[in-house]
């Protein structure tokens, strides 16, 4: 009995070595160049399809990542991201009665979007001293008609003997809008946003974290290919503020449930902006590991908004005076339930494979307190991911 | 956000700090587990609030930022 105990202590007390920063066992090649140690250099490819029900738009995703640790506190990470896409996209609704129809329904029309490539990269270098983190990142992203320019900043402190985390996030982005349809177009917007976040241990088998953020966009905000139809007018290109301020908190809830060994993520998302949308997002995910190394996460999310103070399906004029107007069903005011899973498999501690699959279903009837008005925009679509991540 | 309910947001959140247990270094072998991370699959859940927030209303506030549209 007292080698079994002893073999428990040791267990535990290994165990809590191992949580400890810089304690994990080093398993993989490790490079010695110039005197910088590289370390557990890890690599990642993910590929992810995306596709609407009723033939309507698809897209393939391509990501990859690569991070080497240099000197074991310092980490640089390099990430790039390939989009492309095609199919159709919602454009402009108009009354029925304009197509003949004189049942007072709303007829939503999709246009098909030339093929569209998106190209991405990011790069972050982070320097983890013994209590604080700090992180440094940029990148960009260029489209045919939308080049993005990133920078973050994020840095993370460590209370409490380590059971409490405050964390501090700085984000900029400066983006060019350009449209195929528009030569004479060429909007500018900027983007400023601060994250402040908490991340408290509660007890042996249980963490909560917390974080509420501000951003505020200024410029050309408006989605320069959808378009309102204006009663006795005709159709026009929406016109959305020049400016939007929004707060967002999160709030991730985490427990261990030691008769399973598994984990159950709880997560509320509260949305709010000054163009009057304010949105619920509920999640959970149950991450149940099966034995083997393989692991299974069931998930379910549930969210909703309330529609823009200048959506309309369509307009009058005397409705579309103020010249702020927009039809994009994904200001209206909607619900969507989806749910899907995670597979994960390790192989020994260098190869890592992850599948997962997402369905998700837009109702108009399951917005909270709404009447389900936008419910002709209805729609759904999957998503799948298949991801390896090796340590070289 | 009125004032308010950010004042409502920090006074629960210092809450849940008051009632945390307090768990020695030794004591965290639980908290260690992978599936115990914030966020155990960061790439796949990029690709995922990418794809909700081209749909839905509420986008970003969180996250990294950056990224340019690819709003499919």
């Amino acid at each position: 009995m007292a080698a079994i105990k002893n073999n428990k202590t040791l267990l535990a007390l290994t165990s809590a070595a191992l949580a400890l920063p810089g304690m994990a066992p080093r398993t993989a090649l490790s490079l010695d160049i110039g005197g910088l140690e590289i370390g557990d250099i890890e690599g990642g490819f993910q590929y992810s399809h995306y596709e609407e029900g009723d033939d309507r738009i698809n897209a393939d995703t391509y990501q990859g990542t690569v991070t080497l640790p240099l000197t074991g506190r310092l980490n640089l990470n390099g990430h790039w991201i390939v989009d492309a896409w095609s199919g159709a996209t919602p454009s402009i609704n108009v009354p029925s009665e304009v197509l003949g129809r004189p049942d007072g329904d709303v007829v939503q029309i999709l246009t098909s979007a030339s093929p569209e490539t998106r190209v991405a990269f990011d790069l972050r270098a982070g320097y983890q001293f013994d209590d604080v983190l700090l992180e440094f990142g940029g990148g960009s992203s260029d489209e045919r008609d939308y080049d993005s320019t990133f920078f973050n900043f994020r840095t993370a402190w460590d209370l409490n003997e380590k059971q409490t985390t405050l964390s501090l996030g700085l984000n900029y982005q400066d983006d060019d809008i350009e449209a195929v349809t528009r030569p004479d177009l060429h909007g500018q917007k900027s983007v400023y946003n601060i994250q402040v976040g908490v991340t408290q241990v509660l007890s042996k088998d249980s963490l909560i974290t917390s974080t509420f953020g501000y951003t505020r966009s200024s410029g050309f905000l408006s989605n320069p290919y959808k378009r309102v139809f204006i009663q006795d007018l005709g159709a026009f290109f929406e016109q959305r503020p020049d400016n939007r301020n929004s707060w967002v908190w999160d709030t991730r809830y985490i427990r261990h449930l030691a008769a399973w060994d598994a984990a159950l993520h709880l997560d509320y998302r509260l949305f709010a902006d000054d163009w009057g949308v304010h949105a619920h997002t509920f999640e959970a995910a149950w991450y149940q590991p099966l034995g083997h190394d393989w692991q299974v996460v069931p998930r379910v999310r549930y969210y909703s908004q309330n529609d823009a103070d200048f959506y309309q399906p369509f307009f009058t004029q005397e409705e579309a005076a103020d010249e702020e107007f927009s039809s994009d069903h994904r200001l209206a005011g909607f619900g969507a339930i989806s749910g899907g899973a995670v597979v994960t498999k390790d192989w020994a501690d260098w190869l890592n494979f992850e599948t997962s699959f997402e369905y998700y279903q837009r109702y108009a009837d399951l917005e909270i307190g709404g009447d389900g008005e936008s419910d002709f925009a209805d729609y759904n679509f999957w998503l799948v991911n298949v991801a390896v991540k090796i340590k070289f | 956000m009125p004032l308010a309910h950010l004042t409502v947001i920090v006074c629960l959140i210092l809450m849940l700090a008051a009632c945390a247990t307090p768990v020695k270094p030794w004591e965290r072998g639980t908290l260690a587990k992978p599936h115990m991370a914030v966020d155990p699959s960061p790439t796949e859940t990029g690709i995922r609030h990418h794809v909700f927030e081209s749909k839905e209303a509420s986008s970003g506030g969180l996250g990294g930022g950056g990224g340019g549209c690819g709003c499919y």
